[in-house]
């Protein structure tokens, strides 16, 4: 008998412990409320639950720019406070890329002070990649990236796709003219793929090295937007009636005019897609 | 072994309308379990993404974020006190989800059982699950 009841403990706890949780979101509370707590667990020394919450208050994704900044700097700390150098380093690199003039709180420890301007000092000195507006002439999309920083001779490659496509399609870039010999160009085949009707934005991105390292412009995951023109020659899933004449109504406005005239180009990132994952722990 | 899992199938027949999952869990609790779940009191969970990223080699070392070729995409620690635990991922991509389980409820080491399993996600919810192994 002692022994059924002591199994049904352990299955009922069990149970309690690891059984399937309903799909409600963890963030019940806003980021910035979940940045206040990650900071305040930092100040008294709980740097697990610190991590936690800070990096529950970032997957909010709703924070503002200097919410992230406080996020990333507490992240930071608390990964030092950890011996997790390499996190460390990595909060603190994207820290300084999105904030580059950051100043450090007052009182930060002599260690997360060093570890910051170790930080910032190599991304300073990183290759950079920007990119210069592209142009669009009939069924091509001209890009042209500019390196800085690079210690030399850069060589790149442009990932570009329709929106809504799944695969990259890797474009080698080309240097430009002999003076700007930091200049990345390329030109995108747009006949390549298929662009949807009422849809023809391209996303890119692009790499290069350099002697000084890799340098790098959004991704696959954040890629740039390009709005680019319909044009003949193009491959045209059809859409809706209405999309279909408003796409072809653009196309030959653009025929018409023989050149670049109404484009528009847009520069963005995409929004990541993103899953509430809903976690359950089995004990062996 | 076998005497109690007889018990406990009797016992989960007994109380009847136990879901499926009530059966497994029960055999896993009987099937010789070392590491005892209520004592665990919390769970670091740690998503790693990234070229290669897989179980094997988010285990090879002391803990996935020792490796610099892998990608931390969320690290979250779960106290076990019956709420929900959820975390917001990247949907799409083939991610890692190793986790440690401690006796205390602020993640205190040392670990005393960790775990991992593999997916990509896709859809606005998922439920994943980790089996995590005894370590002592």
């Amino acid at each position: 008998m002692r022994t059924l009841i002591a199994i049904a403990l352990v299955s009922s706890t069990t149970w309690a412990a690891a059984a399937p949780l309903p799909a409600t979101a963890a963030a019940a509370l806003d980021g910035r409320t979940l940045v206040q707590r990650g900071v305040l667990a930092y100040r008294e020394a709980a740097y697990a639950a610190a991590v936690a919450t800070l990096e529950q208050a970032r997957a909010t994704q709703r924070l503002s720019a200097e919410e992230l900044a406080e996020c990333r700097f507490y992240l930071a700390a608390s990964f030092v406070a950890l011996g997790s150098m390499n996190a460390a380093r990595r909060e603190l690199r994207a820290l300084v890329d999105a904030n580059p003039g950051y100043e450090l709180p007052q009182y930060t420890s002599p260690k997360v002070v060093t570890l910051f301007r170790e930080v910032r000092e190599e991304v300073e000195n990183r290759p950079r990649l920007r990119a210069l507006p592209p142009v669009a002439r009939g069924a091509v999309l001209a890009v042209r990236f500019e390196a800085a920083r690079t210690g030399g001779t850069a060589y790149g490659s442009a990932f570009w796709r329709w929106r809504g496509e799944r695969a990259w399609r890797e474009l080698p870039l080309r240097h430009g003219d002999a003076s700007t010999r930091d200049d990345l160009v390329g030109e995108l085949p747009l006949r390549e793929g298929t662009l949807r009707a009422g849809d023809p934005t391209v996303e890119l991105w692009a790499e290069a090295r350099a002697p000084q390292g890799l340098a790098q412009l959004a991704s696959a995951e954040r890629p740039l937007e390009v709005g680019v023109p319909s044009a003949p020659g193009l491959r045209v899933t059809r859409g809706s009636v209405a999309r279909s004449w408003w796409l072809w109504t653009i196309v030959g406005a653009v025929a018409a005019g023989g050149a670049a005239t109404g484009l528009y180009f847009a520069l963005r990132p995409t929004p990541p897609a993103t899953t509430d994952a809903t976690f359950s722990f089995g004990f062996r | 072994m076998r005497a109690p899992l007889i018990a406990t199938a009797l016992l989960v027949a007994a109380c009847g309308g136990a879901p499926d999952g009530a059966v497994v869990r029960a055999t896993m609790a009987l099937s010789g379990a070392s590491l005892d779940a209520a004592s665990v009191r919390s769970i670091g969970l740690t998503v790693v993404g990234g070229d290669g990223a897989s179980c094997p080699r988010a285990l090879a070392l002391g803990h996935p974020i020792d490796d610099p070729t892998l990608e931390i995409v969320a690290h979250a620690l779960f106290v076990l006190d019956g709420a929900p635990k959820s975390l917001r991922v990247p949907s799409g991509r083939a991610l890692v989800f190793y986790a440690e389980a401690f006796r205390t409820t602020d993640g205190e080491r040392p670990r005393v059982g960790r775990g991992c399993a593999e997916a990509t996600l896709t859809g606005p919810h998922a439920d994943i699950t980790v089996a995590i192994t005894d370590e002592n």
